[in-house]
């Protein structure tokens, strides 16, 4: 099981972890991610993967390995 | 016939570089979305042209059938060669797209907005003097090199130099003539040098700019970035913000000239010129498309497509797509753009999404405040006849309350 969280502070709504994992993260209202409830993570492990390594900002950070 | 069946695509003749596009580009690519999602073109080597929205995000995001080592254009660029970071995947991508973002950071931008506010005054106050004037060449194509200049590090005094070259460029980029050409080849040629002298400079004296870290930067394989890499990086920094940001400039000022109540309601509430300007570059695409080569056979969109295809992922159809946005055609201060593909999408989504969004925010602002009276003069505006690259006008005269 991996978790998988926002930096809030680094966040600036690049929307690339929403192009690659999108049932795992959208955007608010404001145009920053934020990832969706239910721990949608640990089923999408690949796609959470490829958002971690694909954001711009570095700005996902995964837990629990 | 129908678009059902994998055998026997629709088969058309779409050159997203013809004039005859350039003069019907958005009716041509909403009628060939609603032919068929994806369609061949026997156009150059033949590509695929995906065309609905739901079918060019996937494209986009999904970067192992759909690769970027070929390049995002069609046919491939002859002024330079493999943009970095445009023509890579992950994960040697987001190597070098990491030294990059943080200089286009929304961050970074925003330290530099007083700085970019003062310039953009200065122009436009300059415009109002003048009293008449071409919104394209004297504003529009100015800034957005000016910019990316000077997080480049490259002294004031000589941007103006590299600006011009990089217009003779763009502006010729179609022609057949040998003497245009062989100028063509010298611009490119002397830019190259330009790039090299600023990247040598660099290493014997650092500063704090974007050329510093490209000629110094040690990658995580303990290696540096060449010198043909710092050339393929500064090219495409220069290319891809060159127009783009230029087009949706002038067609925000063309479209709210037909619309005067619009206008008024930008003037009057200028906090709502952020949702115009994405708007705006969903309706009139500043990049009309991106390549990628499909890496294995696969059936997509309604066809069949075969490993070391092409594929051109149709930004300009994918953005008027109705299933998607509704009323498609309008602009809609309102409307939720969240998943629009202008600015791309995935892992190449644009840098320099944040320098145009205000970038052209503060040009809008600066032009309501500066010269609240401009007139456009609809009757002369011509828009360019190269649309391959994205919607661009060629001449958007202006002037104070409508004189000459």
């Amino acid at each position: 099981m991996i978790q998988v969280r926002v930096d809030a502070e680094r966040c600036e709504g690049n929307a690339v972890c929403l192009a690659l994992a999108p049932e795992v993260f959208e955007l608010d209202d404001s145009g920053l991610a934020y990832v969706l409830p239910g721990e949608p993570a640990t089923e999408r492990q690949d796609d959470v993967r490829r958002a971690v390594d694909g954001c711009p900002r570095e700005a996902l950070l995964l837990a629990g390995e | 016939m129908t678009v059902e069946d994998v055998q026997h695509p629709l088969v058309t003749h779409f050159d997203h570089h013809s004039v005859d596009f350039a003069h019907t580009a958005i009716d041509t690519v909403n009628t060939l979305r609603e032919q068929a999602p994806v369609a061949w073109s026997d156009a150059y080597d033949g590509f695929w042209v995906v065309t609905r929205h739901d079918l060019v995000s996937e494209g986009f995001r999904d970067f192992e059938s759909f690769s970027s080592r070929k390049g995002a254009s069609i046919p491939a660029l002859s002024f330079g060669s493999t943009h970095i970071p445009t023509s890579m995947d992950p994960p040697q991508h987001a190597v070098y797209r990491r030294i990059l973002t943080p200089w286009f950071s929304q961050t970074a931008m925003g330290k530099r907005e007083p700085w970019m506010r003062e310039r953009v005054r200065e122009l436009v106050t300059g415009l109002r003097d003048r009293g008449s004037w071409d919104f394209v060449p004297d504003l529009a194509d100015i800034m957005p090199g000016t910019v990316t200049l000077t997080i480049l590090g490259v002294d004031p005094a000589r941007q103006q130099e590299f600006l011009a070259a990089m217009a003779r460029g763009m502006a010729n980029q179609g022609t057949t003539d040998p003497d245009v050409r062989a100028e063509m080849e010298r611009d490119k040629q002397w830019l190259v040098d330009q790039i090299l002298a600023e990247a040598a400079d660099r290493r014997a004296t650092p500063r704090d700019d974007l050329m510093t870290v490209l000629a110094t930067e040690q990658l995580p394989d303990g290696s540096k970035i060449t010198d043909a890499q710092i050339i393929d990086i500064v090219m495409v920094l220069l290319l891809a913000g060159f127009h783009t940001t230029s087009g949706a400039l002038t067609a925000l000022l063309v479209h709210i000239e037909h619309r005067p109540e619009l206008r008024q309601r930008l003037m009057a509430e200028p906090d709502r010129i952020p949702a115009a300007i994405e708007e705006t570059v969903r309706l009139y695409a500043p990049a009309t498309g991106m390549a990628r080569l499909v890496t294995k056979d696969r059936e997509f969109g309604g066809v069949r497509m075969r490993e070391g295809d092409m594929a051109f992922l149709l930004i300009m159809a994918a953005s008027r797509d109705p299933r998607q946005f509704e009323d498609a055609d309008e602009m809609d201060l309102d409307r939720n753009n969240g998943k629009s593909v202008a600015f791309g999408w995935g892992v190449h989504r644009c840098l320099g999404l944040h320098l145009a969004r205000i970038l052209l925010k503060i040009q809008m602002e600066t032009i309501f405040e500066v010269v609240p009276d401009y007139r456009i003069d609809l009757e002369r505006v011509r828009l360019s006849d190269t649309m391959g690259i994205g919607y661009l006008h060629e001449s958007v005269p202006a002037s104070i309350g409508g004189a000459r």
